[in-house]
């Protein structure tokens, strides 16, 4: 069970002055249960990629395939690949219409012809998930908070129970608090319920701490795929192409530059607390 | 443009086909654009000329099969509609090509300005006009993006009848005129807090100057102009 992406292409606009070439052959297994990270400056085409997933962008006609369990993404499969792939865009709450949170939570539901109390379960359940307030469900969705209004949108994908979940710079606008919130409700989900998480994000930290395989795009392709130690370790790469690594991996760089003994396998605070205890053992450093 | 429609005979047609093309080959609109510009008018063409044909009624009768007669007068006026939708097109492509929004505006602001006289908010109707044309790709983007955020939950925009597919049209309307709605607020709070008041006293950072191509166009226009004229009136 896996999302593939085999020799993918996609350009936009074909054929005018404007042709852009956003994704250029691209290989790619995404397999169950994983949590990978994508990462790649702006305009690099980590959205174009991930709308790949679910249909809603298909590659240059005779250029590649997308298959979804098995099954190629066509006319007639898309539905079951949209039921299985949900994707959270940027900044979410721009698509909530309806006139309650309740009723936009479910309006993914409304195909499935479910009964009420099922319904209802699937949309407290997502709205749980989310750390949605349940006193908010009757309140219209336009006199909420811009991080409220996240949430609901998440939760109306989630209450589709995807298999595969995308979140496209889920945390981008909200405090450290709601940041936080979001990626942690996203490994609860990958945890929990077996959910294959693709997060695109900025943020480099968090990367580390919450993603064990990172995808650095650069310019339509993909230039590293590995595990996050092994991606963030290539930082001369990623300077190249204008990426960031974790503050705290700068930091026990730096501190390499003063005692060559220090371990600069360090991604995460975890990483950091360990690597000190591990030196202070060895006597690199006294504490 | 306005004067394409105005043409009635043979020679005028000639007359404005060679403007037109000669005006596109100076422009170096390459060709495949002007193309894909008129392929949205091919329905629209089809249709006027199948109405044309069937009911336009003349003296000479080429076809008869059944009720549906054709007549020849039928058939040219079809050709003649053919040629002038396609000039209408390509030259509002020219237009649109070649010349900025910003620029479009502006030259409709100074035309319109001994309005001023007779009390026509002439300031106000070009910045009205230079904002709806400057929103109208974020628009199109907006919808995009948002057609796609609610296919991605289960929104289906093809199938059904005619009556599930406009409601079905409701997730997509609502948010986009909630959004438009608010850039539009944005934008008022943006203009204000620059201090906008209107045209009054307002000076151009881009002044827009009279030029020799401009010169040339002009004659070129008034040429134009006044041949077409004399065709009507004396062929
Ligand atoms: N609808 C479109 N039409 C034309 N070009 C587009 C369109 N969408 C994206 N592009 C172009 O394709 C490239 C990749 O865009 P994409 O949105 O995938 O970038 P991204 O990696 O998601 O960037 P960001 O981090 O800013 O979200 C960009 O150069 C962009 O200009
Ligand atoms: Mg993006």
């Amino acid at each position: 069970m896996s999302i593939q992406l085999n020799n993918v292409t996609h350009t936009y606009m074909p054929g005018t002055p404007f042709e852009k070439v956003a994704l250029e052959n691209i290989n790619l297994e995404i397999k169950e249960g994983e949590f990978v990270a994508v990462i790649g400056h702006t305009g690099c085409g980590k959205s174009t990629l991930v709308q790949h997933f679910n249909g809603l962008l298909k590659p240059d006609s005779g250029k590649g395939s997308v298959i979804v369990d098995g099954v190629g993404i066509e006319k007639k499969t898309l539905v079951d690949v949209r039921k299985k792939v949900g994707l959270v865009f940027q900044y979410p709450e721009h698509q909530l219409f309806e006139q309650t949170v309740y009723k936009d939570i479910a309006f993914g539901l409304r195909k499935l012809k479910l009964s009420e109390e099922e319904e209802a379960k699937r949309v407290f359940e997502a709205a749980d998930m989310v750390g949605l307030d349940r006193n908010l469900m009757d309140r219209s969705v336009y006199e909420l908070s811009g991080g409220q209004k996240r949430r609901v949108a998440i939760a109306g994908v989630l209450v589709m129970k995807p298999s595969y979940l995308v979140l496209d710079e889920p945390a981008a606008g909200l405090d450290p608090e709601g940041k936080n919130d979001m990626l942690r409700f996203a490994k609860k989900l990958n945890r929990e319920h077996g959910t294959t998480i693709v997060l695109i994000s900025h943020c480099m930290e968090d990367v580390a701490d919450y993603a064990g395989r990172v995808i650095v795009m650069d310019d339509g392709k993909i230039i590293l795929d590995g595990t996050s130690q092994y991606v963030f370790s290539k930082h001369e790469l990623l300077k190249s192409i204008d990426l960031d690594i974790p503050e705290i991996t700068k930091l026990f760089l730096e501190l390499k530059k003063l005692n060559p003994d220090v371990d600069d396998n360090v991604f995460t605070v975890d990483d950091a607390v360990n690597a000190i205890e591990s030196m202070r053992l060895k006597g690199v450093c006294r504490l | 443009m306005v004067l394409i429609l105005i043409v009635n005979n043979i020679w005028g047609y000639v007359l404005a086909s060679v403007f037109v093309l000669g005006s596109l080959a100076v422009s170096k609109i390459p060709p495949k654009m002007i193309v894909k510009s008129l392929k949205p008018m091919v329905v629209f063409i089809i249709f006027t000329v199948f109405f044309n044909l069937l009911f336009f009624q003349g003296d000479e009768l080429i076809l008869k099969l059944g009720f549906v007669k054709i007549y020849l007068e039928g058939i040219i006026f079809s050709a003649k509609m053919i040629v002038r939708i396609i000039l209408l097109v390509s030259s509002a492509t020219l237009l649109t090509f070649t010349t900025t929004s910003v620029n479009i505006t502006d030259g409709l602001e100074s035309l319109m300005r001994p309005l001023e006289k007779i009390k026509v908010p002439v300031h106000d109707i070009a910045m009205m006009m230079s904002i709806a044309l400057r929103f109208i790709p974020t628009f199109a983007e907006e919808t995009d993006k948002i057609m796609k955020a609610q296919a991605s939950r289960g929104a289906d925009f093809e199938t059904g009848n005619i009556f599930t597919r406009i409601k079905s049209y409701v997730p997509l309307l609502v948010p986009l005129v909630v959004g438009a709605f608010k850039r539009a607020e944005d934008m008022a709070t943006a203009m204000e807090s620059r201090c906008y008041r209107g045209g009054e006293g307002r000076t151009k950072f881009r002044v827009l100057t009279f030029g020799k191509s401009d010169l040339v166009i002009l004659i070129g226009t008034v040429l134009f102009t006044a041949a077409i004229i004399l065709l009507n009136v004396f062929l």
